[in-house]
Formats: C-alpha cells, sequence, structure tokens
C-alpha cells in the first residue's frame, strides 16, 4: 500500500474514533506531545494503557467473583482505569468507569458486574483500533524514514 | 519543497513546531468536520512547506520559550501512575524544562534530600542523589505518602519550604482543593494535565530564582500573569470539558491558585 493510501487510513480510522466518542481531546493532547525528539510515545503510552487496563479488568473480576465483595478494593482498581483511560483520552473507556464506581458506592453486585462487563467491552472494542492504529503508524514511519535515507 | 517527514530548519524547530502544534490543534467550535483537515496523516502532526505557515498568535509562548532556553528550570515530577509520569515527563519537556520523576513521596523526599523523619535535610552529608528542584509536581491520591503529606513535609521543611508544590487530582473535590492551598500548594491541577496549564508553572519557578535577590516584590506581577493565563486559556476550556463525566456544559476548567482562591469563573459550594 502506498504511503499516501497508509496516511488516508490512518486519519479515517482517528477521525471515526474522534467521531464515535472512543477518544476525547487528551488524545489530541498527546498527538501533540509526539514529535521527532519521542515519535514513539503514543504507541508507548497506548501500550502501557493497555497492558495496565488487562491487569485491572482480571483483577476485577476476580474481586467482583467473591461471595462477598471487597467494595474498596474494587473501587480501588475502577479508580485507577479510570485515570489511566483519562489520560490516553479513552473516553467510552473512562465514561464507563464512572459509571462503575456508583454501583461501587452502592455496594451494588448486580450493578457493578453489568458495569464490569461494559468496562470490557468498551476497552476491548478500543483495543482493536489501537492495534490498528499503531500498525499503520508503524508502516508509515518505517516508509518515512527509508525516504529520509 | 520539504517532504512531510522532513525536519524544519534547526534553528527554527521548536518555536515553529511548537506554533504548529498551537494553531493546529486550536480548540474551535466547529464541528468534527473541522477535525478531518487537522487530524495529522500519521499520528505525529504533518510538518507541511513551512512558506505557508503564519504565526499569528501565541507571542507570549514564543517568549516564554526563549526565556526557558536560557534558563533550565528543573521539575520533580510524583505519581505513582507509570501512565501519568510518561505524560507528564513529556509535558513538561515539550515545555523546555528538565525533569525527574518519581512514584512515591517517600522517594520524592529522598531525592530532595529529606528523610521522613526529619525536618531539616542534612547539608553536612549531602547525599550523591540529591538533586536541587525549581518546583515540585505531585499527584494528590498515592498509596502511603499522599499528595498533601508530602506537601507539608516539603513546606515544614526550612530548607525546602519555598520550593513551589503543585497538586495534580482527578478529583474535584473542592475541600481537598482548599486544604491543599492552604497548606501552602502554589496550584491544584486537574488531571488530565494538558500543555497550556504548564504555561502557568514558570512564574513560581521565576519567583524562586528572583527570590535570592529580591524577597518581596513579585506577589503581584505574578497574580496578574496568573489570571491573564486564566483569562485566556477559560473560553478553550468551556468547550474541552463540556462532556466530561456528565458536568453541565456552563462548567469550565477550574483553576486554582493560592494568589486568588476565587476563581475566574467556577462556583464553588464549600
Amino acid at each position: 500500500m502506498s504511503l499516501m493510501a497508509l496516511r488516508e487510513q490512518l486519519n479515517g480510522l482517528v477521525n471515526s474514533m474522534f467521531l464515535e466518542g472512543l477518544l476525547d481531546d487528551q488524545f489530541e493532547q498527546l498527538q501533540m506531545l509526539q514529535d521527532e525528539s519521542s515519535p514513539g510515545f503514543i504507541a508507548e503510552l497506548i501500550t502501557l494503557f493497555c497492558g495496565d487496563s488487562e491487569r485491572i479488568l482480571a483483577e476485577l473480576t476476580k474481586l467482583l467473583d467473591q461471595a462477598v465483595v471487597d467494595y474498596q478494593k474494587v473501587d480501588a482498581f475502577v479508580h485507577q482505569l479510570k485515570g489511566s483511560s483519562s489520560s490516553v483520552g479513552a473516553q467510552h473507556v473512562k465514561l464507563a468507569c464512572v459509571q462503575f464506581r456508583q454501583f461501587c458506592e452502592e455496594h451494588n453486585k448486580e450493578g457493578c458486574l453489568c458495569a464490569l462487563n461494559v468496562v470490557k467491552h468498551e476497552y476491548y472494542l478500543l483495543r482493536g483500533k489501537f492495534d490498528t492504529m499503531l500498525q499503520l503508524e508503524q508502516r508509515i514511519q518505517a516508509y518515512e524514514s527509508k525516504q529520509q535515507i | 519543497m520539504p517532504g512531510l517527514g522532513g525536519p524544519p530548519p534547526p534553528s527554527l524547530s521548536p518555536l515553529l513546531l511548537h506554533a504548529l502544534h498551537l494553531l493546529a490543534f486550536r480548540p474551535s467550535s466547529a464541528l468534527d468536520h473541522g477535525r478531518t483537515n487537522l487530524v495529522a496523516s500519521c499520528l505525529t502532526l504533518a510538518r507541511k512547506d513551512m512558506s505557508g505557515v503564519v504565526v499569528i498568535e501565541r507571542e507570549r509562548e514564543e517568549e516564554n520559550m526563549a526565556v526557558d532556553r536560557e534558563a533550565q528550570f528543573h521539575v520533580l515530577a510524583v505519581d505513582d501512575s507509570l501512565i501519568d509520569r510518561k505524560l507528564i515527563e513529556r509535558l513538561l519537556k515539550t515545555s523546555s524544562y528538565q525533569v525527574t520523576t518519581v512514584d512515591s513521596g517517600s522517594k520524592a523526599l529522598e531525592l530532595l534530600g529529606l528523610r521522613e523523619d526529619q525536618d531539616i535535610s542534612s547539608p553536612s552529608s549531602p547525599d550523591k542523589n540529591e538533586i536541587a528542584v525549581n518546583l515540585v509536581i505531585t499527584d494528590y491520591c498515592m498509596p502511603g505518602m499522599t499528595g498533601y503529606d508530602l506537601l507539608k513535609k516539603i513546606k515544614g521543611s526550612s530548607s525546602l519550604k519555598d520550593v513551589p508544590v503543585v497538586i495534580m487530582s482527578s478529583e474535584n473535590v473542592p475541600s481537598r482543593i482548599n486544604r491543599c492551598l492552604e497548606g501552602g500548594a502554589e496550584e491544584f491541577f486537574l488531571k488530565p494535565i494538558q500543555l497550556s496549564d504548564l504555561i502557568r508553572l514558570r512564574p513560581y519557578m521565576l519567583k524562586g530564582k528572583l527570590k535570592e535577590q529580591q524577597p518581596s516584590q513579585h506577589q503581584e506581577t505574578n497574580s496578574s500573569t496568573i489570571s491573564s493565563c486564566s483569562s485566556n486559556n477559560n473560553s478553550k476550556s468551556n468547550k474541552r470539558k463540556a462532556m466530561d463525566e456528565g458536568l453541565s456544559p456552563e462548567k469550565t476548567r477550574p483553576r486554582f491558585s493560592s494568589s486568588s482562591l476565587a476563581l475566574v469563573s467556577y462556583e464553588e459550594t464549600t
């Protein structure tokens, strides 16, 4: 695929993510922060975010599987996930976490289980697109470094 | 014609790139289709042909960047979240500050030459790992020592009490914010921190440098700089924060500063 076509594809993907609300202004901030001195900044942050999120989701699943749920621990994890999703601009995930914390506060197990499913759904949806985004970016950056030689 | 991937001339590089960034990403009231024009063809901003670029605003940013290049300020950033540490580090470096990041308050104190159980650092036996900082920026919610605890330790230390401390939090809790400001924090930022927030840090660092020569005169000049920053930022913040956690669209990004507890446009209910 030509460089231009790759760029169009990436453009289109990122645009659609903004339009759908998967990403918010914070992601634009990240784009501003990436430059020649830090070409891998977004990739690094997204990769960290994904690793972190999956770890947290696994912990949450375990915690909510208990007969007696430790809501303080659950809340702490959701708080973490809310923070990191907010920092990378993952809007839907962040909003799902906000909902989740409300159920937590109410000690509502059913609500929490439901909220966890919503967070998982939003996260995996986002992750798929992040994967594509980073693959495209990698290919573009490879093209560009070849061009500069 | 320079290629899209080509770097701009080195002497212009930091200013122009910064200006480009600001031009491209000024939040607009336009619909999302505006983004189609702005979103880079790569995740990084495309470096278009420089001849067409007109820098139409942000002289203040350029001035500040010139100052930064002359005087490297060192910021110590404290946050238990790795993602947030990476982010704040990039934000600070982009703003031309030297950065050290740590993941806890106790590590911060160690680096500052202050042990948790001490009130004064021990100049007689300086640790090789100690650093001099112009500002500490710390997360509020951290396991063990909170940002507030760290703030109190720093302000309670005779050697460090003049180091400006800024607190960050993802949660907008007025009582927490007041407590921090009353505890001596210079500013309280809501996360996620943005580049425009960091401009507010410079007066505190400059004040610190100048304080050695002129103890008391700069308080007023700094206040006017801060409030001019605030009034500039608020029009953008309105649009940015409309969707944030279901806050009402009229609420702006709260700006909290010890030089003026009354905010420019956020109504507190205490």
